[in-house]
């Protein structure tokens, strides 16, 4: 059984590295840009703010 | 004096109001026109759905579509979402826990017929077994998390309550979300492990008609993986494609793709529908299946579940399940491995 434990261990290490890099990615992707030059960051603070 | 402009401009007042009030009765009696104006109080959300298709309004960013409020496809898909689905998936898994109870309780567990031999054969190496539980751990991680999905509000929320079941549930999200990278590791694993192996011959098809040796006492010849195993292995690679595609185009939805054609399918909202309700489907019916798989690699046959906790089999089930591979591997161009059991 100890194969069974060691891909226990990969799936949870596989799962942790994936929640890091995707929450990363989310953050990035709560960045957007409006056509009115309005650079508008979720993630920071609900506020608009002009770049 | 000031009381008459007072009065005056009452009356002013009161005179159109008057005349409007006395109006709107008629143009409410006449017939609604073909062409309905969105932005007419008296309008009712049905009326303007079956005489426009869909609600939308005007916008001023690029992307057009933001402007739909209300779509017909949208209340048909969560339709399906709340009642439809529901129903597929309590058939497929209780009908197949309730095959599977009638199967042991009608055919009773699959015995070793001339018991254990005490000498053992390797069927699995390390890799194989360690992409088989890598999938395994995480299709059942992705399974119960899904089905909180589907049935979590309906089941699990009257028992736990509702701060508890807002805890597990978005716990469960973000487990669903960032297991599935195991998952597809492991089928990567198991597809290139084992399709050599799960093409099928003609001896399948003899291995069908006679019904697997579960049914009835014959044990038809099997190489490596019987015609049941292969059908297992391809619903789980096929299976675990689809849930992949649509798993992701649900992760990251309107997002731009490399491909224009890509980019179009994936920022459609009647895509992103279909790719859950395919996904819920695929899922449920894979869920029912593997059930069966759990099924008969642990208390519906014995000697099958060492092949997957230890790698090896005892020469005798080896002889009776898979006859073919059996006298392969104990020839000695086979390595004729066969171990006394410890």
């Amino acid at each position: 059984m100890r194969v069974f434990l060691l891909a226990l261990l990969v799936a949870c290490v596989i799962t942790a590295v994936a929640a890091l890099i995707l929450d990363r990615f989310q953050t990035s992707a709560d960045i957007a840009n409006t056509t009115s030059g309005v650079r508008i960051n979720f993630a920071v603070d609900t506020s608009n703010t002009k770049q | 004096m000031s009381r008459l402009i007072e009065l005056a401009r009452a009356l002013a007042l009161a005179i159109p109001i008057a005349l409007f009030a006395g109006a709107a009765p008629v143009s409410a009696q006449t017939p609604v026109p073909k062409q309905v104006n969105p932005t007419a109080e008296s309008v009712k959300e049905d009326q303007l759905l079956k005489e426009l298709q869909r609600i939308e309004g005007r916008i001023t960013i690029p992307d057009k579509r933001e402007a739909v409020l209300i779509q017909p496809a949208g209340r048909d898909w969560r339709e399906w979402r709340q009642s439809t689905l529901p129903r597929i998936g309590t058939i497929a898994i209780i009908g197949m826990l309730a095959l599977l109870i009638l199967f042991l309780i009608v055919r009773g567990r699959v015995r070793l017929e001339n018991g254990f031999s005490g000498r053992t054969v390797q069927r699995f190496t390390a890799v194989e077994r360690f992409g088989h539980w890598l999938t395994a751990t995480s299709f059942i991680v992705l399974g119960l998390t899904g089905l909180n999905v589907t049935f979590g509000r309906d089941y699990l929320l009257p028992v736990v309550g509702a701060e508890t079941f807002t805890f597990l549930s978005q716990w469960a999200k973000y487990l669903h979300n960032y297991m599935s990278f195991a998952f597809v590791l492991g089928l990567v694993i198991i597809f290139f492990a084992w399709v050599i192996y799960n093409l099928p011959t003609a001896r399948d098809f003899r291995w069908i008609a006679e019904g697997g040796g579960i049914i009835g006492n014959k044990h038809p010849p099997a190489a490596k993986f019987n015609a049941g195993q292969k059908l297992v292995f391809w619903v789980t690679i096929l299976g675990g494609l689809t849930l992949t595609i649509t798993g992701y185009m649900l992760m990251f939805p309107f997002y731009s793709l490399p491909s224009t054609t890509l980019t179009e399918i994936n920022t459609s909202i009647a895509a992103i529908q279909n790719a859950q309700v395919i996904h819920a489907v695929v899922g449920l019916i894979m869920i029912a299946i593997i059930l069966a798989h759990i099924y008969i690699g642990t208390i519906g046959m014995e000697g099958a579940f060492s092949s997957m906790s230890t790698g090896e089999v005892d020469e005798n089930w080896a002889r009776q399940h898979h006859s073919v591979w059996a006298e392969r591997v104990a020839s000695p161009e086979g390595g004729g491995r066969t171990v006394p059991a410890e």
